[in-house]
């Protein structure tokens, strides 16, 4: 599949400064990737990987030291934070891979493409109440762990880290619509799940 | 009134997101060695580009520096029905034991192969020796960087494992005294390998890291040292 060219998010002068230098192999520029960048993509990683601490801290590594090595080749075509992610986003993928070939007798490959949601999700509001935002976010925690990863990784990267639709894309490699339309059927699945939980 | 509900289940999804997932707090020791890791990488990749290309092959490496790796870059056999070429460059480091008594761990690296999965399949595919030879280098000098020694041409695709045969040399302990060195079994066991892509025109490094931290992967009986690490594969570079 050809990937459609996405217009370039808008860069500061910093980070434009900060992808020449790691690009030209600066010793300091990685430590202000480091500096800028690490609580990021921890939680991103950490979250996608459900909580998994040893995984996050591990996939957190590989992806510095990736970034390390291919930084002469980072082109500043996307800002840095979403090079960074991308990086995480095929570790995280990786990470799955090995779950899925390790157990594909319990947990069969799922296409997130292709699966279709008909049914009517329920609405599940925000709270003032203590007791019921507590309870919204177990719900919505739950829902969400049974999400298959790509769908998880795309809801994050909209509402934990607000990314755009096009950085989103840079990210999972995949067009403007693609991600739409990912997006759409994620929100579906999960919103299925909490009204499913929430029922049982 | 459709538009509006589903504008409205995605504000409230979007609020109850962030709720659920405030930023994680990573562990303060995790957060360190990942920072001196980095920081240990980035020097020595900008000292290894100050030297001229032919101060950089593992013979002639600087002993004093801290740390050492190797690349070892390969060619795949050609496939007669796979003229896609990629680059597939693999790199070889270890974290130090704790013990320093050692202070030389010499092995030698006999054979490498990797397995080519089938397009249509990839729990089928093919074995391909990509590295046969002699090459001798200490592990303990490999401690955090990689050193690359070159790269070649090989078929574009996915590969799903790789087998390391690596046999003893010896080892030196403090004085200098040479020991003998054996390691069980010299096809050495890789944890969890990665899946990884070759693209055509593409680069892919794999990172062969030696684990020699864990108690019981050194064992020194006094007339001979036993050698068991762990190897983990990484995937550092994919496009």
């Amino acid at each position: 599949m050809k990937e459609e060219s996405l217009p370039v998010p808008e860069r500061t002068a910093a980070e434009v400064d900060l992808a020449r230098r790691l690009s030209l192999g600066d010793p300091s520029a990685v430590d202000e990737l480091y500096r800028n960048y690490f609580d990021r993509v921890y939680s991103l990683v950490y979250y996608q990987v459900d909580r998994d601490q040893a995984v996050a801290e591990d996939i957190v590594q590989e992806t510095f030291l990736a970034a390390l090595h291919s930084a002469k080749g980072f082109r500043g075509k996307s800002k840095v934070y979403t090079w960074l992610c991308s990086i995480a986003y095929n570790k995280v993928a990786d990470f799955y891979r090995r779950q899925t070939r390790e157990h594909r007798h319990r947990n069969p490959h799922i296409d997130v493409d292709a699966i279709e949601h008909d049914g009517q999700a329920g609405s599940h509001g925000t709270s003032s109440n203590p007791t019921e935002a507590a309870e919204n976010r177990s719900l919505i925690e739950s829902a969400m762990s049974t999400l298959p990863p790509e769908y998880r990784q795309v809801l994050l990267l909209k509402y934990m880290d607000e990314l755009s639709v096009i950085e989103i894309g840079q990210i999972m490699r995949r067009s403007q619509k693609s991600v739409e339309g990912l997006l759409s059927r994620a929100r579906k699945a999960v919103q299925e799940n909490m009204t499913r939980i929430d029922k049982g | 009134m459709l538009e509006h509900n589903s504008r409205n289940k995605e504000q409230g999804l979007e609020e109850l997101m962030k709720q659920a997932y405030k930023p994680a707090v990573p562990s303060p020791e995790f957060r360190e060695r990942l920072r001196k890791r980095l920081a240990q990488e980035a020097q020595g990749q900008a000292s290894r580009q100050s030297q001229p290309v032919w101060r950089r092959p593992l013979m002639l490496a600087p002993l004093g520096a801290a740390a050492l790796a190797l690349v070892l870059a390969f060619v795949l056999i050609p496939l007669l029905t796979s003229p896609a070429m990629g680059t597939l460059e693999i790199r070889i480091t270890d974290a130090p034991p704790d013990k320093r008594l050692i202070t030389e761990i010499n092995v030698n690296v006999t054979k490498i192969e990797v397995h080519k999965a089938d397009d249509t399949d990839s729990d089928n595919g093919t074995w391909i020796t990509v590295i046969e030879g002699s090459y001798p280098f200490d592990l303990l000098k490999l401690e955090g960087v990689e050193e690359p020694i070159g790269s070649k041409k090989v078929p574009a695709g996915k590969y799903t494992q790789m087998r390391i045969n690596v046999e003893p040399l010896n080892a030196v302990v403090e004085g200098g005294q040479v020991v003998v060195l054996e390691i069980p079994s010299d096809s050495l066991k890789i944890i969890n390998p990665p899946i990884f892509n070759v693209s055509e025109d593409g680069v892919t490094t794999v990172v062969i890291d030696f684990d020699l931290q864990k108690e019981g992967h050194i064992v020194d009986t006094g007339d001979k040292i036993l050698l068991t690490p762990v190897i983990k594969l990484e995937v550092t570079r994919e496009d």
